[in-house]
Formats: structure tokens, C-alpha cells, sequence
């Protein structure tokens, strides 16, 4: 078997049957059910709540019932475990009510009385950047000197984006409970050691007192990277308290309305030209971060990072801002802020294509990277760059240059150009990170794969347990997977940055090429692998200098539409991808997540409408948060160069989010094509369109 | 916690509608998401309910020489492969919701539920469909525009089940039909709109713009007569009172009406 050639998904089975048991599924003795009582206002002070007296088997745990810190811990700890004297945002947890009965227990919140000192709300995302104490973070970085460059134009454009949710099939949901002395958290996650991480600092407690187990995943695209870090809290303090399981899952509207989804952002990009070619560039971007930090400043970090995308660009000022309103707090989503930046600078560079008179393609190559060239954080590129090759392979395979030299009617074409770089942020695997993964010899001669990443439904548990049958030339289904259960895994680091094939899956293979050798040994043999640095890395995290990233994956994208004259719908029929992932560990699962990114992105693009009105999300139903059906997804080409990375397994490098990130700007270029406007935002709606045509 | 009834037969449903408050629940494909509730807990029904889509007495579609009847307890999906009806009414219920909704979602209920978007309304409106009440002592026969009065409110008394729609035969030479939603299927309509060429003329219906759906007979007599395009369109603009919501705008809304209109005129020449 070739490594590329596509398995049956090891978790497919249990889950097309219906027997894959999810946390709601779950069965515990003596369980008791939460909900949560959230603040009705999205900024105030909470000047009384009166608790009615508590019937038998209703209890209230809040903010002091937290044994050590009323803190969620993520990278700051600015969001309160429960608002206590506070709230900033519209659902803010104020309290569980937790009981054995569902109906007794809204029956009991009905009468839960709550006064509030209301105060303005800022939730506007432009005002509130005026106000210095909303800028929570601010970075900003240059290259070459933009200031001095002689150019022939400059040309500005200001881009927005809205929310967009995850939207997951299986809610938020944990279990907390105390076995054995432990408090224990299962839940549906991406991060175990994140959740853990939480655990101790909110606890008081360590890891031999605190652990967390992670369920089946339905889905998480990052909405499950960071936010069960909040709910696990909440779990293990009511846990803590009752000594009995307790269950918290949301139910749909509370998951829409009040968890992390995509950052919003404004961006306004000035590109100065000399002979048809971008000399510099000037990039500025604000997010809004909701109201407390979460993981933005580095979301923020990854647009402002790959902001000059597959570009070659000398001259450079960068600024990003995460700026503090009282709206939902936003987060991690497939791309983590590369949607937002890419989307600003492909459709910016199709337009300056059109302004020069230029096919977008042709002025697109005249500035691509290759190996060896700066980034714009003046690292090296260190891994060939197919660029020119990739976009090729989309030209030929979509009739590129015949279909756009023909008259059309109300239908265009648009292309976009992306990076992505995978895994943490500069040396964040090394600093940060520092993965551990482990290989363990069973005595009856199976393979058991010991990591903290999760299946969530993009392939983990296949890709791992391949990758190390094939190192050991063993049969996959020799091959198991502990449960990530941090009493039974290292810290190999979160489900996250696409890093899950191309950093874990490269230390697997590491230690499964030790294990090969030992494989004749009797009883046990554990094989522990840690991760290191390459030497091409060098980052400086305070200039924000260096390789901002070990590797990129590429894409190269098409899209065409058809536009509706008469109710300005759009017709998306077909995208075609041309990819370069390394080497891809299963052709299937390659294929699985280019169809998946690209119908996620295609929801970006012109439909995944979501605003906040005074604070609160609006779209918080299936009914008015459209995500595409089978009906509206177009045909999908894809094909993919094969470019070995040297420190992947098997050459592998990253695929999870590459495949959503290019597909708006694309879009949004093809929409604009088919009908002669100019857009600056998306989703491009009917709506939009209508406003755009005047 | 509210009461369940279940009837046996129309008779014992219209004998308890005439003795207690009951609200009638048939697909409940939207009475029961309306009445949604933490996943677990009891339904928050706002009343007792009485079950009436198991009810054979309701389930009919027959025609004379002037009309279709069509039973209230016929689901969507049944309607839609009908051969008897009409394809311009069986188009627009294709369109509605998704095959599983349509299964369990009743005509009856649409109409009943009398919600501004209901895809049913137009086409019915068009075709100057007649709703058909029931109680246990009375029949009455209401136009569709005297029985839906408001948005989610229709002249319904608190006794009566709707038992059937009487849909008249028309001489349909040309139809215009087209429901703007956010995605292609499975969504709410932004905009819903049904033009009609019968015998006698041309028949406009507009939903999911106003409350409740919008048809001037005094603007169809202009377009008939071949009055000017503008008046026509001034005509019709004075009559939309959209807004902007959660879904879509008022100005996209009212736009793209007047694109279908002109578009429908045109296509007249």
C-alpha cells in the first residue's frame, strides 16, 4: 500500500451506524442536568439577583463556588469562569442551575430575579477602535522602507467580514464528575491539555487530582478549541460541590448565540505600484475580539503574518489590532484569521489586475515566491514553492484561458492565490507547544498510539494510525488509539493549526521507525518522542522577525457563477482547486477535507450572513443562518502536485484549513465579474449585490 | 404542563374543539419548533393540544367539473404527487422545506398557521382559493384573503378545524413563480411571489414581504388593460411594506418584486 492510497476511516463505521456514543449519549449514575443562567444585557453591573429559596434537588453553583480562581485560564485571564459583579456581554454566564429535572429547573429559573445598573454598550467595531482602553492588543511590523519607495499609483481599498459560526453538528457539551478523589471532565474537544490547562488555575488542583477525557467529536472547526475550556470549569466546580456528575450541553440557539464563531474585521489595504507590480504594501486589520481576549491577538497574528500571501513584496507596514466591544466573544475557526487577510488581499489583488488591465492570473504570477525568498517577516521561504506549476494545473484542468476569452452573460470567473502555513505561529511548537507523543508495543504485538489530538471528524485517528502501520509494515487494524484522556496521553499539543498530520503525525512517525527495530522484543515497549525545533526556524517573537511558520501548503483556486438579473442570486457551478499539500496521507480524506473547506468557504462567501444588533447575534436559528445544502454546493474539481516536505510525515504538510481559506476572495472576484460591480465585503448577498448595482 | 387529546375520528375532534380551548397540531413542523424548549424538558406549548394528522376524514384530494377539494390533512408531499392538481400548485410546494418536511408538514397547517412567509399563501391567493371550515354545529366557507387576517392570525373561531381548501380550476396559460430564500432549499422565503395568467386575466400574489400576502385586483385590471408600466409599478410599490430583518432587506425585497413584475409584463409583449 502507498501511503497516499485512500483506507476506510478507522471511526467510520461506529459513526454511519449510530453506535459511536456522544457526550449526550453517555450514560452516567446519578447524573444531574445544568443550565446555564446568562445575563439578559450585554454591559451593566449586577446590582442584586434574588434566588428564590432553592426546592430539594435545585442548586445554584456561581462564581463562589469556584475553589481557586474565578479565572478561565486561556492565554490571559480577563473572562470570568461566572460574571460576578460584571457583565460585558449579552449570555454571559452568570450561574448553573443545576438539578434532576429539566422542567423544575426552568420552572425555577423563570422566577430568578436579576437588576442590573445597565451602562452603553459598545458594539460597534469602528467606534470602539477610536477608544484606547478597547485596543486590547496592538502589533505591527515593517520591511524594507515603505516610506521612500517611488511608485507610479497607490491604491486603497477597505474590506469587512462578518461572524461566521462553526456551526458543528454536535453541540458544546461536558460531563463533570469526581471519580475516585479526581474531578473529572469529559467532553467534546479539541484540547484536552487546554481544558486541563483551565482546570488547575480555576481548581487550585493538579493533574494527578484533575483530568479530562475527550468524547466523540461531532464537529468543531475551533469552536471546540478554546470555549470547553469555560464549560469545563463551570462542570468541574458544580461536580466538585454536588459530588455527582453533572451534564452541561447547549442547546442550538444557546451554541449560535452566545460561543466563540469568526471574527468580524475591518481591513483597509494600500498597495503602491511601479511598472504593473505591487512594491509595497500597507496592511492594517481589526478584529473584533467580543469582550474578553480569548485566543484573537494570535488569530490576529496569523492575518497579519500571511498577509502577503503567495507574494513576493518588498517593501511592507503591518499593523493588526484586537479591539474590546460588548459583543460575543469571538475565536478559533478553520483559518484563524487568514479568511479575514486573504480575503482582503486576493480580491484586492483581482482588482488591481483589473485596474492594470491584466488577467488576474497573469498579474498574480509576476509576484510569486519561491524557495529562498524573504517572507514578510523576513524569514526564508526553506521548502520548494511550486507556484507557477500549481497554477498550471488549475489553468489545464478548468480550460482556464478558453473560458475566460469567451463573451459571457451574467457569468464570471474570479481566482484566488493562498498560503497557509502549518502548525503554531513562529517557534510556538517549540516554545509553547513542546509535543510529546508516544508509540506503545502492546506484549500481544499491536501498536497503540498515545496522543492528545482528537478525532473531530477530519480523519486524526486514520492519518496517525496509517501513517504508523506503515512505518512498522504492519496492518492498520493492528494499529489502536487511546482515547485522549490526560491520565493516559502526553501533551502532544491541540487539535489545532492544521498540525495534527504534519508536526504529531511527523513525531509518530519518528517513533514508530525507533519502535521497527524493537518490535522483536517480548512485554512492553514505549517509545516517547519530543519535538524539535528544525534549524531553519528562527523566530523573534518580540520584533516578530523570522520564519513565521515551518512550511506552507498552497492553493490555487477558480471560481465561476452565474448571476440571477432579476432576484440578484448567485449560482456558485463549479470551483476548481489546484493543491500542493506535500504529500497527502490519504487521497480520500485529502479529497474529504477540499470538498468540505470549499463548501465552508462558499458559505463565507456569499450566504453565512451573521450580525450583531446591541450586542446580540441575530441569526441564531438554522432558519435564518443558512450554511449550504446539497442544493447550492457546485461541482468540485480538485487535483494536487505531489512536493515531499522534509520534515512531514512521508513529505506531508497541511491541508485542514488551506481548503476554506481561498475560497471567498474567489468568489466574491467571480460575482464581480459576471456583473461589472465592485464589492468590499462578504458574504456577497442578493442583498449586497442589490445595494451594489444602485 | 398542558393536556393531549387524540381523537378518534373527526367527529370526536370537532365534539372536544366545541368543548375545550384546544390547540390543533397536525405536522407540527412548525408548531413544534415554535414551541421548542430546553432539548429534554417539557414542550412550552401555550395550551392544550389536540392531534388531528392521523385523521383519514381529513386526507382527500378529489375534483369536480369547477374545483379541486383538497383535503386540510394532506401533507405537502402527498400534494406534490397529486397527478390531478396542477403543476403551477404543485411547483410551489415542491419548493417548500425539505422531502422530510414535507411529509409530515399538512396543507391545512400552512394555511392555519398563517405565518408571513407561509409558501402556500400566494399561490393560493392567485388562484382565489376558498378555505372550508368546521365545528361541530357549522360550515362555513371563507375566501383565503377573509381567513388570513394578520400575520399568524386567521379567522379561525376557537371551535372550528379547517377541513378542507376549495382550489378552482383555471385555464393557467402562463405562471411566474419564484421564491427567494437565502440558500437554494430547506430556507424561509425573503421574498415569495406568484404571477398567473388564467382566463381572465393576470393574477399577482406577493408574500413573505408584508404580513400578510399582497394581490390587488385593481392593479391586475390595469396590467390586463395594458395601463402604463409605471403606474403599475407605482401601484404596487405603494402596497409593499417591507422591512429589514434578520434575513434579508427592505429595499432588496421590494426591488426584486418590481424586477418579477416588470419581468412578467414584459414577457407579456
Amino acid at each position: 500500500m502507498k501511503i497516499t492510497d485512500a483506507v476506510h476511516r478507522v471511526d467510520g463505521a461506529g459513526k454511519l451506524k449510530g453506535e459511536t456514543k456522544y457526550i449526550e449519549d453517555m450514560h452516567f449514575d446519578n447524573m444531574l442536568y445544568a443550565k446555564t443562567l446568562r445575563s439578559k444585557i450585554a454591559k451593566g453591573r449586577i446590582t442584586n439577583i434574588e434566588y428564590p429559596e432553592l426546592p430539594k434537588e435545585i442548586f445554584i453553583i456561581d462564581a463562589e463556588d469556584m475553589p481557586a480562581n474565578n479565572e478561565v485560564a486561556i492565554i490571559e485571564r480577563d473572562m470570568p469562569v461566572f460574571a460576578k459583579d460584571a457583565v460585558r456581554y449579552l449570555g454571559e454566564p452568570i450561574a448553573l442551575v443545576v438539578g434532576e429535572d429539566k422542567d423544575a429547573i426552568l420552572k425555577y429559573m423563570s422566577k430568578i430575579k436579576i437588576e442590573y445598573a445597565e451602562e452603553e454598550p459598545v458594539c460597534d467595531l469602528s467606534q470602539a477602535a477610536k477608544k484606547p482602553d478597547h485596543i486590547m492588543t496592538e502589533r505591527a511590523y515593517e520591511k524594507g522602507n515603505l516610506s521612500e519607495i517611488e511608485y507610479d499609483e497607490k491604491v486603497t481599498e477597505i474590506f469587512e467580514t462578518t461572524y461566521q459560526e462553526q456551526l458543528y453538528m454536535e453541540k458544546q457539551g461536558v460531563v463533570g464528575t469526581v471519580e475516585e478523589g479526581v474531578v473529572t471532565v469529559y467532553g467534546s474537544l479539541q484540547c484536552p491539555y487546554y481544558a486541563l490547562g483551565a482546570l488547575k488555575h480555576a481548581m487550585g488542583m493538579d493533574e494527578t487530582k484533575l483530568r479530562v477525557i475527550q468524547t466523540p467529536t461531532g464537529g468543531a472547526f475551533g469552536g471546540k478549541e478554546e470555549y470547553p475550556s469555560l464549560l469545563a470549569c463551570q462542570v468541574a466546580a458544580a461536580a466538585y460541590k454536588l459530588k455527582r456528575p453533572v451534564r452541561l450541553v447547549l442547546d442550538r440557539r444557546e451554541d449560535m448565540a452566545y460561543t466563540t464563531k469568526r471574527h468580524p474585521s475591518k481591513m483597509v489595504i494600500t498597495s503602491y505600484i511601479k511598472d504593473k507590480k505591487v512594491l509595497g504594501m500597507d496592511f492594517d486589520i481589526m478584529l473584533d475580539a467580543g469582550s474578553y481576549l480569548g485566543l484573537s491577538d494570535v488569530v490576529m497574528q496569523r492575518a497579519i503574518f500571511t498577509m502577503t500571501g503567495g507574494y513576493k513584496i518588498a517593501n511592507l507596514k503591518m499593523r493588526g489590532r484586537t479591539v474590546r466591544t460588548n459583543n460575543v466573544f469571538t475565536g478559533a475557526f478553520r483559518g484563524f484569521g487568514a479568511p479575514q487577510s486573504m480575503y482582503a488581499l486576493e480580491l484586492h489583488m483581482s482588482h488591481l489586475a483589473k485596474h492594470l488591465g491584466e488577467d488576474p492570473l497573469k498579474f498574480r504570477r509576476r509576484h510569486y515566491v519561491k524557495r529562498g525568498d524573504l517572507t514578510a517577516t523576513n524569514g526564508r521561504f526553506n521548502e520548494e514553492i511550486y507556484l507557477d506549476r500549481l497554477t498550471d494545473l488549475l489553468e489545464n484542468m478548468s480550460g482556464y484561458k478558453e473560458a475566460v476569452s469567451k463573451k459571457r452573460i451574467l457569468a464570471g470567473y474570479g481566482v484566488s492565490v493562498v498560503p497557509h502555513g502549518g502548525g503554531f505561529t513562529g517557534d510556538g511548537e517549540a516554545v509553547h507547544i513542546k509535543a510529546v507523543v508516544k508509540l506503545k508495543k502492546e506484549s500481544n504485538g499491536r501498536v497503540t498510539i498515545l496522543v492528545s489530538n482528537v478525532e473531530m471528524g477530519q480523519g486524526a485517528i486514520t492519518t496517525l494510525s496509517k501513517i504508523v502501520a506503515i512505518v512498522l509494515e504492519m496492518d492498520m487494524d493492528r494499529v489502536g488509539y487511546e482515547t485522549p484522556d490526560t491520565f493516559k496521553v502526553p501533551d502532544s499539543g491541540p487539535t489545532v493549526a492544521s498540525r495534527t498530520t504534519m508536526v504529531v503525525g511527523a513525531l509518530l512517525a519518528r517513533a514508530a521507525a525507533k519502535l521497527k527495530n524493537r518490535m522483536h522484543e517480548p512485554g512492553e515497549v514505549i517509545i516517547t518522542e519530543h519535538f524539535k525545533q528544525p534549524d531553519y526556524v528562527k523566530w523573534n517573537a518580540e520584533t516578530l522577525q523570522g520564519n513565521a511558520y515551518m512550511a506552507y501548503s498552497w492553493s490555487v483556486l477558480l471560481a465561476r457563477v452565474e448571476v440571477d438579473p432579476v432576484s440578484y442570486e448567485v449560482k456558485c457551478t463549479d470551483i476548481w482547486g489546484a493543491y500542493d499539500v506535500g504529500v497527502p496521507i490519504d487521497e480520500k480524506l485529502l479529497i474529504g477535507q477540499i470538498q468540505g473547506g470549499m463548501v465552508q468557504g462558499l458559505g463565507y462567501a456569499i450566504m453565512e450572513n451573521m450580525t450583531s444588533k446591541a450586542g446580540g447575534i441575530e441569526q441564531f436559528t438554522f432558519s435564518s443562518y443558512p450554511i449550504p445544502t446539497t442544493m447550492d454546493v457546485p461541482k468540485l474539481h480538485a487535483e494536487w502536485i505531489i512536493n515531499p516536505y522534509q520534515d512531514g510525515p512521508f513529505g506531508a504538510k497541511s491541508v485542514g484549513e488551506l481548503t476554506l481559506v481561498g475560497v471567498a476572495p474567489a468568489v466574491a472576484a467571480a460575482i464581480e465579474d459576471a456583473i461589472g460591480i465592485i464589492t468590499s465585503e462578504i458574504p456577497v448577498t442578493p442583498e449586497v449585490i442589490e445595494r451594489s448595482l444602485v | 404542563m398542558y393536556k393531549n387529546y387524540r381523537p378518534n375520528n373527526l367527529k370526536e375532534a370537532l365534539d372536544w374543539m366545541a368543548e375545550h380551548k384546544l390547540i390543533p397540531v397536525a405536522g407540527g413542523t412548525d408548531l413544534m419548533i415554535r414551541a421548542r424548549n430546553w432539548q429534554g424538558a417539557s414542550r412550552a406549548m401555550k395550551g392544550d393540544v389536540i392531534y388531528i394528522q392521523h385523521l383519514d376524514e381529513l386526507r382527500f384530494i378529489t375534483e369536480t367539473e369547477t374545483d379541486y377539494h383538497i383535503g386540510a390533512g394532506v401533507t405537502q408531499a402527498q400534494f406534490c404527487q397529486c397527478d390531478m392538481l396542477p403543476d403551477y400548485a404543485r411547483e410551489v410546494v415542491g419548493q417548500m422545506a425539505t422531502p422530510a418536511i414535507r411529509n409530515a408538514a399538512t396543507i391545512g397547517g400552512n394555511i392555519a398557521n398563517a405565518a408571513s412567509v407561509a409558501d402556500l399563501l400566494p399561490l393560493l391567493y392567485a388562484a382565489d382559493a376558498k378555505i372550508v371550515l368546521r365545528s361541530r354545529d357549522s360550515r362555513r366557507v371563507l375566501p383565503i384573503q377573509s381567513f388570513e387576517i394578520g400575520k399568524y392570525k386567521t379567522a379561525r373561531r376557537a371551535d372550528e378545524l379547517i377541513f378542507e381548501v376549495i382550489l378552482p380550476k383555471l385555464e393557467i396559460r402562463r405562471t411566474l413563480y419564484k421564491k427567494m430564500g437565502q440558500r437554494r432549499a430547506s430556507i424561509l422565503s425573503k421574498v415569495s411571489f406568484m404571477a398567473l395568467e388564467a382566463e381572465d386575466g393576470t393574477r399577482i400574489a406577493i408574500g413573505a414581504v408584508n404580513d400578510t400576502v399582497v394581490r390587488s385586483k385593481e392593479l391586475e385590471k390595469r396590467i390586463n388593460e395594458g395601463g402604463g408600466v409605471k403606474s403599475v409599478l407605482d401601484g404596487y410599490k405603494a402596497l409593499l411594506h417591507g422591512s429589514d430583518d434578520k434575513r434579508s432587506t427592505k429595499r432588496y425585497r421590494e426591488r426584486v418584486v418590481i424586477n418579477l413584475l416588470m419581468k412578467w409584463m414584459e414577457e407579456k409583449r
